[in-house]
């Protein structure tokens, strides 16, 4: 009995295995197909049962997606993991046909109704909306234009195929475009590659996009070059550091349609607020990233006369790195410093840097020179009619400061202006005539050096120019116009160049790599002790920067040996107990000293008496 | 034997004894649930507040994905000697031109690998909200695949969080 019992029960088991390969079988078959995931060779027994009628229906995006969501958890974990990521594409309602581009580099996602829909106007009457082709021409002009500048073009998956691209009507969020990491493609040299799929506003119409200054036309150039730009980034090295391809993308903007000039708009916050670092994250209010694309300007007038191109350059230089870790991105800086330093250009990015916050005074650009009345003037941090003058500044890395010197009505002849920096600061100071002529007098060196200004009192203004060209923070500037600049101090701590998008939350480094997790008990206490007793006054918060500072190799090593761990636990157990329990580990040490005193005291008589 | 390791050891046996001691007369921080929330950069603790989700973490007790506050959590314990990774796979996104576009949205349903010392441990997938939680005998794992895997150590008892970013979003 209990073997028929066995045996039913194994046929029953048998035919629903049976019944749910059958049935997992053409939904995964179907679904791969539909999403163009056929090419893998993982699945391609999974796609010989594919009919032809399924594939007709492969250009209706919105329904096939909602079924897939629907059926998700009915295919098999191998098609899930292929086709993942479809759920994270826009579906559109009633999407038409995709439209591919004439050079078959671009294919386009549009809806035909609602309001992702592009202007429908079809003046060619070939049954595509005229703004689609347009759009597809734009794509293709700017692909030829990447290409002949020697661009890595955006990689593609599978390779050679279209890049996806999706109209969609972004002005509610207030996007031109969006374009997003979708797959690791590595490759020789570029081992952080992905692929990426752009969306697109549908028609720049909207009152965001100012087509009364910008037409939908120009709108979309600026919008294709910056875009795409950042889906050959993704190509490069997916840890790109934001700021930069921000940067980079926004100087391709009008690098590739001149006479657009949107980018320009961007610099004014930048320079009225030049204290803050080159490489401050992204933001149109800090003119962090958008801003900065005039420094590849500067960069790029300076260097590629004599070499290749630098901006190029500098994203191959990024794309072997790996990440930091933890998926971190890569900082900027030191890839930039990295490359300006070596042979080919044989400088320093201090130096290059110095040189393009005196450019944003003198305005000596060498290229588009009819766009420099579009790049914001110099903004000065203070402005002086009154002397003597006294003042110290703080700058943070890659970071300058204009101060203004204007003549009283009694003003000597010469001014003269003693500075003293740190040893990251660089200065240098220029006259402009009434007639305005510039004369730059630098410092040679900034120890107390005082420069004198001759015809102060006939110019138009005198400016000061300092500079942090230093990947370090803090450093130090006092000037003056008596020769008496206050004491500065060099920098402590080194600051580590991370960008806004890679930073993380500190830690008891130790602690977390003996107790195996950050979020361990212990590790808690221990991070509320520091932040509650020790970050609230002077000692604690130098021994916390100490700590912070010679701590992460030794926890490193220690997470790497278990015999470690099990050690630094126990040592670090009275911490522990000290810091839950302060009174009674009072006691405790008050008890253990005097239950010792009685024995040393004894001993010590012992040994006196016997001397 | 020296009399700075006599007084260091008797300071540590007080020291291992106290707490059993208190322990016992107040709440021990095994018996209380505590709440994180991924801000998008790291995991901090206390719940999400604009309705997203976020993890309810206990030792010894396998953690859960919420939405809401709710009482009393569902209380699943661990098998003895396995300890739990969980998280999030998100979307980072930042820029914007006109709006800022900085933020992240959860990666939901994308299958997960987990293996340790090279092969294939098992592949989970993120739930509607992109999280993750996966119970491991304790040990060292990585988790995810490709450039967006990260090396964590499973501790008996305890949950480890982590924040994958498996995606990047630049928007103008």
């Amino acid at each position: 009995m209990n073997r028929l019992l066995t045996c039913i029960s194994l046929v029953i088991v048998t035919l629903l295995q049976f019944s749910a390969a059958v049935q997992a079988g053409p939904l995964d078959d179907y679904y791969l197909q539909q999403f163009g995931a056929s090419q893998s060779t993982q699945l391609q027994k999974a796609v010989l049962s594919v009919s032809a009628d399924v594939q007709e229906s492969a250009t209706c995006g919105m329904p096939l997606k909602k079924a897939l969501r629907r059926d998700w958890n009915l295919l098999e974990q191998s098609t899930q993991k292929v086709l993942a990521k479809q759920l994270a594409y826009p579906t559109l309602a009633s999407e038409a046909p995709l439209f591919t581009s004439a050079g078959g580099h671009f294919v386009i996602h549009y809806s035909t109704t609602g309001t992702d829909a592009p202007p429908p106007a079809d003046l060619n009457n070939d049954g595509v909306p005229d703004w689609v082709e347009t759009v597809a021409a734009t794509f293709e002009n700017v692909y030829t234009s990447y290409g002949t500048m020697g661009y890595r073009l955006a990689p593609t998956l599978p390779a050679g195929s279209p890049f996806n691209i999706y109209l969609l009507d972004l002005a509610p969020q207030g996007y031109y475009g969006v374009t997003t990491s979708d797959k690791h493609v590595p490759s020789t040299g570029y081992p952080n590659a992905y692929t990426s799929w752009m969306e697109l506003d549908n028609n720049f119409t909207d009152a965001i996009y100012h087509p009364l200054t910008y037409t939908p036309l120009q709108s979309l150039q600026i919008t294709a070059a910056h875009e795409y730009h950042h889906a050959i980034q993704y190509g490069y090295n997916y840890y790109f550091d934001t700021w930069y391809a921000e940067a980079t993308s926004t100087w391709m903007e009008d690098e590739l349609y001149d006479n657009v000039n949107q980018s320009y708009s961007y610099i004014s916050n930048w320079f009225t607020q030049s204290k803050l670092a080159l490489d401050t994250p992204v933001s149109t209010t800090t003119g962090g990233g958008y801003g900065r694309w005039i420094f590849n300007r500067y960069l790029s007038e300076t260097h590629d006369p004599q070499g290749p191109p630098i901006i190029r350059s500098a994203w191959e230089k990024l794309a072997p790195l790996p990440s930091p870790g933890n998926g971190a991105d890569i900082p900027m800086i030191p890839v930039l410093e990295s490359l300006l330093s070596s042979t080919t250009y044989a400088t320093t990015l201090g130096t290059d840097f110095f040189g393009f916050a005196k450019r944003v005074y003198t305005r000596d650009w060498t290229t588009h020179k009819n766009e420099i009345n579009k790049i914001h003037v110099y903004s000065p941090v203070e402005t002086y009619s009154t002397y003597p003058v006294n003042n110290t500044v703080t700058l943070p890395h890659y970071s300058f400061a204009y101060f203004r010197f204007l003549p009283p009505s009694s003003s000597p002849d010469n001014l003269n202006i003693t500075v003293t920096g740190t040893s990251g600061i660089k200065a240098t100071a220029f006259i402009t005539s009434s007639g305005g002529i510039v004369t730059e007098y630098p410092f040679i060196t900034v120890s107390g050096t005082t420069m004198a200004i001759p015809y102060f009192s006939s110019a138009s203004e005198v400016v000061l120019l300092v500079a942090n060209t230093t990947d370090v923070d803090n450093h130090q500037v006092a000037f003056s116009t008596d020769g008496t600049p206050a004491p500065v101090t060099d920098p402590t701590t080194p600051t580590p160049t991370t960008s806004g998008s890679s930073s993380g939350g500190g830690g008891c480094f130790i602690a977390t790599a003996t107790y195996g997790s950050y979020l361990h008990p212990q590790v808690e206490l221990l991070r509320h002790f520091r932040d509650e007793h020790l970050l609230t006054n002077a000692p604690g918060r130098a021994f916390v920067a100490f700590y912070y500072r010679y701590s992460p190799p030794l926890a490193d090593f220690i997470s790497r040996h278990s015999f470690l761990r099990g050690v630094t636990r126990v040592l670090l157990t009275p911490v522990v107990v000290a810091v839950v329990h302060p009174a009674a580990s009072a006691a405790g040490l008050l008890l253990a000293l005097a239950v010792l005193y009685r024995p040393v005291r004894r001993r010590y008589l012992a040994r006196v008496a016997v001397g | 034997m020296p009399k700075a390791l006599l007084l260091y050891l008797l300071i540590a046996v007080i020291g291992t004894v106290l707490p059993a001691s208190a322990s016992a007369a107040s709440t021990p921080p095994a018996e209380v649930w505590r709440y994180y929330h991924f801000n998008g950069v790291a995991f901090i603790p206390g719940p999400a507040v604009d309705g997203s989700a976020f993890i309810a973490v206990r030792e010894k007790v396998r953690p859960v994905v919420l939405t809401t506050q709710t009482s009393p959590l569902e209380q699943t314990a661990l098998p003895d000697g396995s300890g739990v990774i969980a998280g999030i796979c998100y979307l980072q996104s930042s820029g914007g031109k006109l709006a800022s576009g900085s933020g992240f949205s959860p990666y939901p349903r994308v299958p997960l690998l987990i293996s340790t010392k090279g092969k294939e441990y098992v592949t989970v997938q993120t739930d509607d909200h992109g999280y993750f939680v996966v119970v491991l005998p304790a040990g060292t794992y990585s988790v995810g695949s490709g450039p967006f895997t990260a090396e964590i150590t499973v501790e008996r008892g305890i949950t480890t969080l982590v924040p994958l970013r498996t995606g990047k979003r630049m928007v103008d």
